[in-house]
């Protein structure tokens, strides 16, 4: 026991100066052993009641640097609807309320996840029991604002966005002016993000009080715990050689980058076809498959993920070992957000990024922006590789086909739908004139 | 009937209440009771009263309202109906009346569950009179739709007290409506996210709640009730207790839909989806069944505490006229056996009784509560080639006119007789000389009433030997029992060796 509260100490003295107790133990329950880069240059100027304008790539612990103070503050003054984190996808909002969770279990914090896709009413309840904390997406969150009646922000203390730039890359700019607009110009503001651009620094003039800008790593890097590597050959044998690549690599999780929802799709049926326990996580999948994909893939019952840019920011998936670009990005932004899922927090990681003769000035780009010479993957000859051809174009044409089905069965319960829709909307008048007929007769009756 | 005793059984556990006939200190008592000033006004002028503000009875069960308290009250009467409805609509008015600064998810805080039209009708009056309201909007459309004109009115005078007051009037069971309170008006037919108090039968209710999957299912309204008052509860199992128990399963739920309503103001335990145990249950009824009684156990969950008032019996039973003996024989089961025991025990026991004094059963009737008895019995009776015939509550008009001369003539020798069809028609059975009561009825006046069809048989034979009263009874029939034997017989009746009582 003597000696536990020894390391305790110790672990205190290692965590940053000025946190309370009963969150530095949070942080030890939680195997925080000592701070990250971000988390010692923010925290402290945030603890000083200053604003603050995060720069640091995803992994490096963002989360609890924010997190961290906002707790405190909620420590020394508690009340309801204290703090509201921004998020650009719902999977990261919930990610965010799970470390505000878990770091302040001790403190009793109380938590609202407010995301699109999900009930209004259950969510409206949720808001009126008056959350501590309301980790949110700015559609749904507006949408609450404007039409739950008694919901208001107007005693918000602590507003943070998370993957700021993102907030305004989506579109989300107009809903987040109105959003501000209706939360109190006295408050803290945190922005967080690993990657900034100018529109920020608009945002900066909006909503920010002479904020603190931390930058911790250099704008666009990678960690220097990630091997980087490259494949190159024609286009024709792509998803021979990324076979090939899930075969060597069997074992190791993966994600698999994909430019469009539909390569997600079918190179998820193709791998699943040869045996690989693939799952898609991609934009047009509805919010309770996203969530669920994402929960397998994090349990490990399926270590393949193939994904489109949807799971490229911000989420921590400990457990990632490689990354694929099966597609090679074309913003070299989304590159490094694509390769920061692996190497988190002093993990070593690779990532493999799948070049063909039409890849070449893009690559090239990227080289530049991480200031890195990517190596050559090493792997067997090409004729080990293309062994794998029969059995990959047949698993291709199995997936095209499902692909197709599928489109088709979409395609005819849309139909369906539709039909339906009318139907329900003829049996609607049909009902209102049968309703007046009979409120007629009624009268009558009445009489 | 016997209020005395319901007051001593109420005066022992309220201590210190206030009574009505004090009347120095009266002022001061009902100033404690807390109603709206405004209220008691229009009480005064209703009730006319000169002695006292309440009734003894309108006391004890306001008392009782007043704590939020769940009641079941079993012992409602012709006598006592209207003293009844008035004090439970003052509750009810008071409850609205009161400023709330905290609300529910919608605005209808009080349910009160009727049987027919004629009932809501007789509240309403009272409803009115209460509030005191300057402005009555679409009184005439609900004066019209829940009365009926006197020309209108074919009820037969000659039927006894109970059977007049439950159907003289609009007996419509399908209705429910909405009454909205502003501060000098009341509304009828007000829609109901804006209503305060809903009345409605259970049938009505039901309708509009609808079914899953359809395309109107709404429940929302229910959500925030904070007082259900069911008023002539006993009349609910003769029409449809599954209604009963669907509305019970809609009560409190959370809503799906927000309808407009300001969250803030929400009381904490609606949010949290305990609704149900911040409700006010009252039940009043004339009689005690395992049905309400279940409910009484299962359904009123109000965390301020629940009350049955139970009456004593002195037994209907001292109300049969003609000198005939009338043997109960008690047959033992298990729950679950219960049914088919009774059934084999009528036939092999009961039938071949009687039987043996006449072969052929002429003259006889058979009485029987339960609808799925008496398919059983019918159907029985049919494969063995009885000389018989039925009335029960789904028989057509002239089929019944036709079964009872057939049966006054001797054309057919039995008689099989539903509760439920005497219940809504009241019809007696001329020529009975034989009765077996398969089960006794849930209505005690009825034994008697069913005992007395034999008057009529008796200036027509001779001597009393030719008539004949049998009941079939088990433990499981002690409420009705005791309703009929009275409270201070049914315990021997119940637990003792013998098997048999006989009652002249």
């Amino acid at each position: 026991m003597s000696d536990s509260t020894a390391e305790g100490e110790l672990d205190l003295e290692m965590f940053i100066q000025g946190v309370i107790e009963q969150l530095c133990q949070a942080c030890e329950q939680l195997k925080y052993k000592f701070p990250t880069e971000i988390q010692a240059e923010a925290i402290p100027w945030a603890l000083q009641g200053r604003d603050i304008i995060g720069l640091a790539q995803t992994g490096s612990g963002k989360t609890a640097a924010f997190a961290l103070p906002i707790l405190q503050a909620l420590w020394e003054a508690p009340q309801g609807l204290f703090s509201c984190i921004l998020a650009p996808t719902r999977e990261l909002a919930y990610q965010i309320s799970e470390s505000f969770e878990s770091l302040g279990s001790i403190i009793g914090v109380r938590c609202a996840v407010i995301i699109g896709g999900m009930d209004m009413m259950s969510q409206a309840i949720a808001l009126s029991k008056k959350p501590h904390i309301i980790i949110a997406t700015p559609g749904r969150l507006h949408d609450h604002l404007e039409n739950t009646k008694g919901f208001n922000l107007r005693n918000l203390k602590y507003l943070v966005m998370d993957e700021a730039d993102k907030l305004l890359d989506m579109d989300f700019g107009p809903v987040i002016d109105k959003i501000l607009k209706v939360i109190p110009k006295e408050r803290h503001t945190y922005l967080f993000s690993a990657t900034m651009t100018t529109k920020v620094a608009k945002l900066q003039r909006a909503s920010l009080n002479n904020p603190v800008k931390i930058e911790v790593s250099s704008k666009y890097s990678t960690v220097s715990t990630l091997l980087q590597y490259y494949l190159f050959f024609p286009l024709k044998h792509k998803d021979c050689y990324l076979v090939y690549l899930c075969n060597e690599l069997a074992g190791n999780s993966l994600i698999i980058f994909t430019r469009t929802c539909s390569d997600t799709q079918r190179l998820a049926l193709l791998l699943r076809n040869l045996g690989f326990p693939a799952i898609p996580l991609h934009g047009q999948l509805s919010q309770s498959k996203r969530l669920g994909s994402l929960n397998k893939f994090k349990a490990g019952n399926r270590n393949i993920l193939v994904a489109t840019d949807v799971a490229s920011r911000g989420l921590d998936i400990p457990l990632v070992d490689v990354v694929i670009n099966y597609d090679i990005p074309s913003n070299s932004k989304d590159y490094i957000h694509r390769v920061g899922r692996t190497a988190r927090a002093g993990r070593s990681g690779k990532s493999i990024t799948l070049v063909t003769q039409y890849d070449v000035e893009f690559y090239q780009r990227i080289e530049q922006v991480i200031g890195k010479q990517m190596e050559l993957f090493p792997i067997g000859s090409k004729e080990d590789v293309l062994l794998l051809q029969e059995r990959v174009s047949e698993a291709q044409r199995i997936a095209t086909l499902e692909m197709k089905e599928e489109q088709q069965q979409k395609k005819g319960s849309k139909r369906i739908r539709s039909e339906g829709n009318d139907d329900y909307k003829d049996s609607e008048d049909r009902d209102l004139v049968i309703s007046s007929k009979l409120s007629k007769k009624a009268k009558r009756v009445r009489r | 009937m016997s209020n005395d005793n319901l007051h001593e059984s109420i005066n022992d556990q309220m201590q210190g209440i206030p009574y009505a006939n004090d009347s120095d200190n009266e002022e001061d008592e009902v100033d404690e009771l807390k109603i709206k000033e405004k209220l008691l006004c229009s009480w005064k002028k209703l009730n006319e009263r000169n002695d006292s503000i309440f009734t003894e009875l309108q006391t004890d069960l306001f008392n009782h309202f007043n704590k939020s308290l769940d009641v079941l009250f079993t012992n409602r009467s012709v006598e006592n109906s209207k003293e009844i409805r008035q004090i439970y609509a003052l509750h009810a008015l008071n409850h609205i009346f009161k400023e709330f600064r905290d609300q529910g998810f919608t605005r209808p805080k009080v349910l009160i569950l009727l049987p027919f039209r004629n009932s809501a009708l007789n509240l309403a009056e009272i409803i009115i009179k209460l509030s005191g309201a300057e402005q009555q909007e679409n009184r005439k459309r609900f004066f019209d739709s829940y009365g009926i004109s006197p020309d209108e009115e074919t009820i037969d005078l000659n039927k006894p007290a109970d059977f007049l007051e439950t159907f003289k009037g609009n007996i419509d069971d399908m209705f429910r409506i909405g009454i909205k309170f502003t501060r000098k008006s009341i509304k009828f037919y007000a829609e109901f996210y804006n209503a305060d108090i809903i009345l409605a039968s259970p049938l009505g209710l039901r309708m509009i709640i609808g079914n899953e999957g359809e395309k109107k299912h709404d429940f929302d309204f229910l959500s925030s009730i904070e007082i259900l008052i069911m008023d002539q509860c006993e009349i609910f199992l003769m029409q449809n207790w599954d209604h009963i128990e669907y509305i019970f399963n809609h009560l409190n739920l959370i809503p799906k839909k927000s309808h407009n309503c300001d969250f803030s103001r929400v009381k904490n335990w609606y949010l949290d989806g305990k609704a149900k145990y911040y409700r006010q249950t009252i039940i009043i009824s004339s009689y005690l069944t395992p049905e309400i009684n279940s409910l009484f156990n299962k359904q009123m969950l109000n965390l301020a505490g629940k009350l049955k008032i139970k009456d004593k019996y002195e037994g209907t039973i001292v109300d049969v006229i003609p000198r005939v003996k009338q043997i109960f024989t008690r047959i033992e089961s298990s729950l679950i056996e219960a049914d088919d025991t009774r059934f084999k025990y009528f036939i092999e026991k009961s039938l071949p009784a009687l039987q043996k004094l006449n072969p052929k059963l002429p003259y006889t009737l058979i009485f029987i509560p339960s609808y799925f008895d008496f398919i059983r019995i019918r159907n029985y009776f049919e494969d063995n080639d009885y000389n018989f015939t039925s009335i029960c509550e789904y028989t057509p008009a002239p089929d019944v006119t036709r079964a009872r001369s057939h049966f006054l003539n001797g054309k057919r020798n039995i008689m099989l007789y539903t509760e439920r069809f005497y219940f809504f028609r009241r019809y007696q059975i001329r020529g009975t000389r034989h009765i077996l009561f398969y089960a006794l009825p849930d209505h005690p006046q009825f034994y008697p009433e069913i005992v007395n069809f034999l008057i009529s048989a008796k200036n027509e034979t001779d001597s009393d030997s030719n008539l004949s009263c049998n009941v079939i009874f088990s433990k499981f029939d002690q409420f009705r029992l005791e309703r009929i034997v009275g409270s201070e017989r049914v315990n021997r009746m119940i637990t003792s060796d013998k098997h048999m009582f006989l009652f002249t």
